[in-house]
């Protein structure tokens, strides 16, 4: 039994060795070949050591399919972890291959990966790139491994800084706070804002639409002013009546502060893509402004029917800016060069050369040792520097030259800012590949230039990066960069006894005999799309960019300037008019001449017309007049003129034939109607113009003892509110609105005398009311305004009466106030006039002095002053006394009835000559008229 | 009597005389003529050349042959310290650890109508080339025959390979175009190529030797690197195969007009150290 069960133990000893012998190798025998984990498993990603002698040599083992793979992978995602081991056997994780789903000619990731690793003092990199081949294991699948040293590393540097010191230099005071005592402009414009902001807060900041240097379209300034006008101004103003100064006793001062983040049309361009620039975003530009306004208009108006006056309104505003943010500069961190790094595949070796010679560490070191003349001590001590340290893959001597590639040549030993410079002065001379000979030491390299560029898949994501050489790329825009130069011959100084060449994709083959390399070859390395890929580009940018900085800065400037927005005016009265039979009318008219209808006026910024056709506008300066006066806005302006006739009597037509232009100012009607009779009393009491000092020093009492509260408790009930109104919409800077209101106050009675300590004796006490004067007469109790005043006078002395007011025709007597028609206002048009000529009398003052000189002799000189002849007869004096008594009933001097009725008067002539009244009745009674009249004003 | 003996005695002096003056020059010449003769027939006779095979050499370091690199051949230049193997590389590095080695860019151990050898020579670069230094274990020792005085001397290159000595005789040595050298191919050559090749090297060389070179001898370049005319130009050594019946005999060569500038470098090269 012992033999027995020995036999069987000895029996399962063996079974049991068979099966460990065995099952391995059956397990191994049975490897799924479609299963990419199981493949990992027994092939795995490995790394063997297969130089000993090497520390830094890795090959790379990978048995995998790409059929097997695709399948495996077609329904589901695949990782694959590489790794490299190292002689201690530590391992460093490399990369993970993700292999996506999909058809293996749909994946990205069939067919060849590439993996990067940098070594330990890391300036090389190894590239791993798995190419499927067969597997003996597995029939069908397919491996082969390459391990390709690069040429270069990929070089990615910054590119230098860019000197703004010269547009820096501009910044002095521009982000300083206004000094008010530095000059006169800036005095004004701090004394304003004081003003502005005390005693009463006129910052109109709030006003100010947000972000913008405009105020709200619902921001309006009404302004009114003031009717207790003190009588130190008042005097002032008299007496200055025909300054400013004086006549703006009404001030008010606004301020506002804006600070605006503005953004420019400039932005940064990046040709990170030779062909299509990354551009930037806006720049902006903040500026803080800040602009103080004087509104300046007149006081209040005391005035008479058909009597004239003037308003004034004038605006002016300074502007002071600072700019609290400029633009930003180019990033000088964004001009990063990168350099792509040439990587290749080939199992075959063909590339390779004789490497008879050292290597350029040996190289280097003989250089520097002794200056490259190989002495004996020099190559002693460079050989046992590069190669004769152990464990250390330098010391090897290489039996074949395995550069195959390398980037075109731009190294250290290259002089780079001297490339540039032919880059830039030399590419267009010369075509493809030339030689330059102006280069410092440099003679009889041959250059080649071009660019790389990116390509971009549809998603945007950078796919490879491709070369072009010159002869194409001449077709791009060479002023925009794209020119790089290499030098690739072997120079006298460059320290490579082979030669290379570029190839049409600037990859720098080695010339193997007749030819090249023939290494599979492509650009790897800067997929960061934000690098710049050539050196031109960065100096164009470079450029570029910095005068886009410069101009945008000196638009951030300029943007403080003049307004360009056009700037509107109004201005208006309203009056209202009493007929006979009470009827009253209120009337609003806008300037110029339209009735009723906001009629506009307007200045538009930095037109620099000289002339505004527009006779509302007294004045205007500043950016109303150039863009150059950028601080400051300034417009005066006023009615522009109404026509009187020598009624008075005011006309809006806009029809001036005929009538006297009263230039400034607004001429009231004779039958206006009283309003605001208890200011105007006062004022005419107390303020007029022929009042002292003294009474003006009333005034105020005046004003006072009414109790009133506000203008229009000055009135008997007859105020028609602010009834002189000027606008000014979009002015200045910020564009402004401000509504002026003010008021006239007119009355038809006397002025009463409620002082009761005045003594008013001979009438002619400065207390005692001023008489009335018939020939001005504008009230009710005057004559018509259409009747006449006849009175008999010597052709000697027309206006004999003595009132002790110089008259207008005289120049040292006083006479009798004339009428208006007898005044140079009732000027007539000779040209109107023509059958009187340059000889008669152009002003009807001029005639006054021609008629009193020839006297009575006037109707000696034949037909020369002759108008009307007619001869009277009894029977004819008799028809006229009958015409009169029956038809006029007596009123000799009834105006309408003879104009309208009767037409006694009528028409004579067409528009187009002088046109006169004429009496129908006495030409029927055989007179003559030998000369057509016109010697008024109202010859039309 | 004793005038007649003094004068007798003069007289046989001067016989003597006369006769020592008449035969010594051709006793002289009797004696140095067959010498020169007899030096002149060694001299075209004499070998200068002793073989020493290196097939075993060959086989010994073939047992250390790696996946990356196979020893082919053995190569030994007259008068210098390169008696070193030749190898050829397989696959992957394109280094080896071998101390001494010259290669073959060709992996084929067949002999060849002309075969390239490439060396380092990385301690012997400058324009002033060593000669014999102890250290030039590979090819920094071929710059030796920039030297007039050397290349007289040496004429004899040997290259083993295939299990059998080549003997091949120095015709040309020269500086050629590093260009011109790497288009070289490793194979077979057509008379044409090798005609030109024969012309190109008459060109470059710095001597002419007294050889008959024809483009049906087979040929031999030892290539190295140096930078004594900067870093355009290899150094070459060329040598045809020792005929049949050929004996190792030295045979005369004079400088060209290449040697006239190749000494200007080193006397330039003199007159800048000494400076």
């Amino acid at each position: 039994m012992k033999e027995h069960s020995k036999k069987i133990k000895n029996g399962w000893i063996i079974f049991i060795l068979l099966l460990v012998l065995i099952i391995p190798n059956e397990v191994k025998a049975k490897i799924d070949c479609n299963d990419p984990a199981e493949l990992i498993s027994k092939y795995n990603i490995d790394i063997n050591k297969k130089n000993k002698k090497s520390t830094k040599k890795y090959t790379i083992s990978a048995f995998l399919d790409s059929s097997s793979i695709a399948n495996r992978c077609k329904n589901k995602k695949c990782e694959l972890e590489i790794s490299l081991e190292n002689e201690d056997g530590t391992s460093k994780y490399i990369d993970t291959l993700v292999l996506e789903k999909g058809d293996e000619k749909d994946r990205k990731d069939s067919g060849a990966f590439e993996v990067q690793w940098r070594d330990e003092d890391g300036e090389k990199y190894f590239v791993v790139n798995i190419v499927l081949k067969t597997d003996k294991d597995c029939p069908g699948l397919k491996v082969i491994y390459r391990v390709n040293k690069a040429g270069d590393d990929t070089v990615s540097i910054p590119y230098g800084n860019v000197d703004y010191s010269d547009l820096d230099a501009n910044d002095i005071n521009e982000m300083s706070d206004v000094n008010c005592d530095a000059n006169e402009f800036n005095r004004k414009f701090c004394d304003a804002r004081l003003l502005a902001l005390q005693p009463i807060n006129h910052d109109k900041s709030g006003d100010l639409q947000s972000g913008k240097d405009k105020m709200k379209d619902t921001s309006v300034n009404k302004l009114t002013c003031n009717y207790n006008v003190a009588s130190n101004e008042i005097k002032e103003w008299n007496t200055n009546e025909n300054g400013d100064d004086g006549y703006y006793l009404n001030k008010q001062y606004y301020y506002a502060k804006s600070t605006v983040t503005t953004q420019l049309d400039e932005r940064y361009e990046y040709h990170y893509d030779s062909k299509n620039p990354t551009y930037g975003d806006p720049l902006t530009c903040t500026r803080t402004c800040e602009e103080a306004v004087t509104v300046e208009y007149g006081p209040p108006v005391a005035v008479r029917a058909g009597l004239c006056f003037q308003y004034k309104v004038k605006v002016t505003s300074r502007v002071v800016c600072k700019v609290t943010d400029k633009p930003k500069k180019p990033d000088n961190n964004a001009y990063n060069l990168c350099t792509p790094v040439p990587l290749c595949t080939n199992a075959t070796h063909d590339y390779v050369s004789n490497q008879a010679g050292p290597n350029e560490d040996f190289e280097q070191c003989i250089q520097k040792c002794d200056g490259g003349k190989y002495s004996q001590k020099c190559s002693l001590k460079c050989y046992q520097e590069v190669y004769g340290k152990k464990n250390n893959q330098k010391t090897k001597l290489a039996l074949l030259e395995d550069a195959s590639v390398s980037r075109l040549a731009t190294s250290s030993t290259w002089n780079r800012e001297k490339c540039i410079e032919a880059s830039s002065e030399k590419r267009d001379q010369l075509g493809g590949n030339s030689y330059d000979t102006n280069l410092d030491n440099k003679n009889d390299g041959l250059y080649s230039y071009g660019c790389y560029y990116r390509n971009y898949d549809n998603d945007g994501n950078v796919t490879s990066i491709s070369y072009q050489r010159s002869s194409t790329i001449k077709e791009w825009n060479l002023e925009k960069g794209g020119a790089t130069w290499y030098w690739y011959y072997n120079h006298k100084n460059y320290l490579s006894p082979t030669r290379y060449e570029p190839d049409t994709e600037g990859i720098y083959r080695r010339v193997i005999g007749s030819g090249h390399c023939t290494d599979i070859c492509w650009w790897s390395g800067c997929d960061n799309d934000q690098q710049y890929l050539n050196s031109a580009d960065i100096d164009y940018d470079k450029k570029t960019n910095k005068e886009i900085y410069a101009h945008a800065k000196s638009s951030c400037s300029a943007k403080a300037t003049c307004n360009t927005t056009t700037t509107e005016y109004t201005i208006a009265v309203k009056y209202d008019t009493e007929d006979k039979d009470g009827k009253v009318t209120t009337e609003k008219v806008y300037f110029p001449y339209t009735k009723n209808q906001n009629s506009k006026f307007t200045l538009g910024s930095g037109k620099n017309s000289g002339v505004v056709n527009n006779k509302a506008i007294l004045q205007y300066d500043g950016c109303y007049r150039t863009n150059e006066a950028n601080k400051w806005y300034m417009t005066e302006w006023t009615i522009p003129m109404t026509w009187q006739d020598k009624d008075l009597d005011a006309n809006y037509d806009g029809n001036g034939n005929g009538l006297t232009p009263k230039e400034y100012q607004f001429c009231m009607k004779r039958n206006l109607r009283s309003v605001n009779t208890k200011w105007w009393d006062c004022y005419q009491t107390y303020a007029a113009s022929n009042k002292t000092a003294e009474d003006r020093q009333k005034l105020t009492s005046c004003y006072n003892a009414s109790g009133a509260k506000d203008y229009k408790d000055f009135n008997n009930g007859d105020s028609n509110g602010y009834n002189i109104e000027a606008t000014t919409k979009d002015f200045g800077y910020f564009e402004w609105n401000f509504n002026i209101q003010c008021f006239y106050a007119a009355s038809t009675s006397s002025v009463s005398n409620d002082d009761s300590s005045c003594n008013c004796i001979n009438g002619t006490e400065s207390c005692c009311p001023p008489k009335i004067d018939i020939d001005n007469c504008p009230g009710e109790d005057c004559p018509h305004p259409d009747s006449y005043t006849i009175r008999s006078v010597e052709l000697t002395d027309l206006f004999p009466s003595t009132q002790n007011r110089k008259i207008e025709y005289r120049t040292t007597e006083t006479g009798r106030q004339v009428g208006f028609n007898w005044t140079s206002d009732a000027t007539i048009n000779t040209s109107k006039n023509p059958f009187y000529g340059s000889s008669y009398a152009k002003k009807p003052n001029d005639l006054i002095t021609t008629i009193q000189s020839l006297g009575d002799s006037i109707y000696t000189q034949d037909d020369k002053y002759l108008e009307y002849e007619f001869t009277l007869t009894p029977e004819k004096l008799q028809q006229i006394r009958k015409e009169t008594r029956d038809t006029l009933h007596g009123e000799y001097s009834n105006f309408d009835y003879w104009k309208t009725k009767t037409t006694v008067y009528k028409n004579f002539n067409s528009s187009s000559k002088a046109q006169f009244y004429t009496s129908p009745l006495i030409t029927s009674l055989g007179g003559r008229k030998v000369t057509p009249g016109c010697n008024t004003k109202d010859c039309k | 009597m004793k005038k007649r003996r003094r004068n007798q005695k003069r007289n046989i002096d001067q016989r003597k005389k006369r006769l020592i003056i008449t035969f010594f020059p051709l006793i002289l010449c009797c004696i140095i003529i067959p010498l020169f003769w007899i030096n002149k027939i060694n001299f075209k006779t004499k070998e200068i050349y002793q073989v020493e095979s290196r097939i075993e050499k060959i086989k010994e370091l073939k047992k250390k042959d790696t996946e990356d690199y196979k020893t082919i051949g053995w190569i030994k230049v007259q008068g210098t310290n390169i008696d070193i193997p030749v190898i050829a590389y397989l696959n992957g590095d394109l280094s080896t650890d071998l101390e001494n080695y010259a290669w073959n860019l060709n992996s084929n151990e067949k002999f060849y109508n002309k075969i390239n050898i490439r060396g380092h020579n990385i301690l012997n670069l400058s324009s002033q080339p060593e000669v014999g230094l102890k250290y030039f274990l590979r090819f920094d020792d071929l710059m030796s025959f920039v030297y007039y005085d050397f290349a007289k001397k040496n004429k004899y290159i040997q290259y083993t390979v295939d299990g059998k000595d080549y003997i091949y005789k120095i015709f040309s040595v020269g500086f050629e175009s590093s260009y011109y050298v790497d288009s070289y191919h490793d194979g077979k050559h057509s008379k044409k190529e090798l005609k030109e090749l024969i012309k190109r090297y008459k060109e470059i060389s710095l001597y002419q030797y007294d050889i008959d070179v024809e483009e049906k001898d087979k040929f031999i370049s030892l290539i190295t690197c140096t930078r004594f005319n900067g870093f355009k130009q290899d150094f070459i050594v060329n040598a045809r195969l020792v005929r049949e019946n050929e004996k190792l005999t030295d045979y005369s060569i004079k400088t060209t007009k290449e040697y006239k500038e190749v000494k200007k470098v080193l006397e330039g090269e003199e007159k800048n150290e000494r400076a």
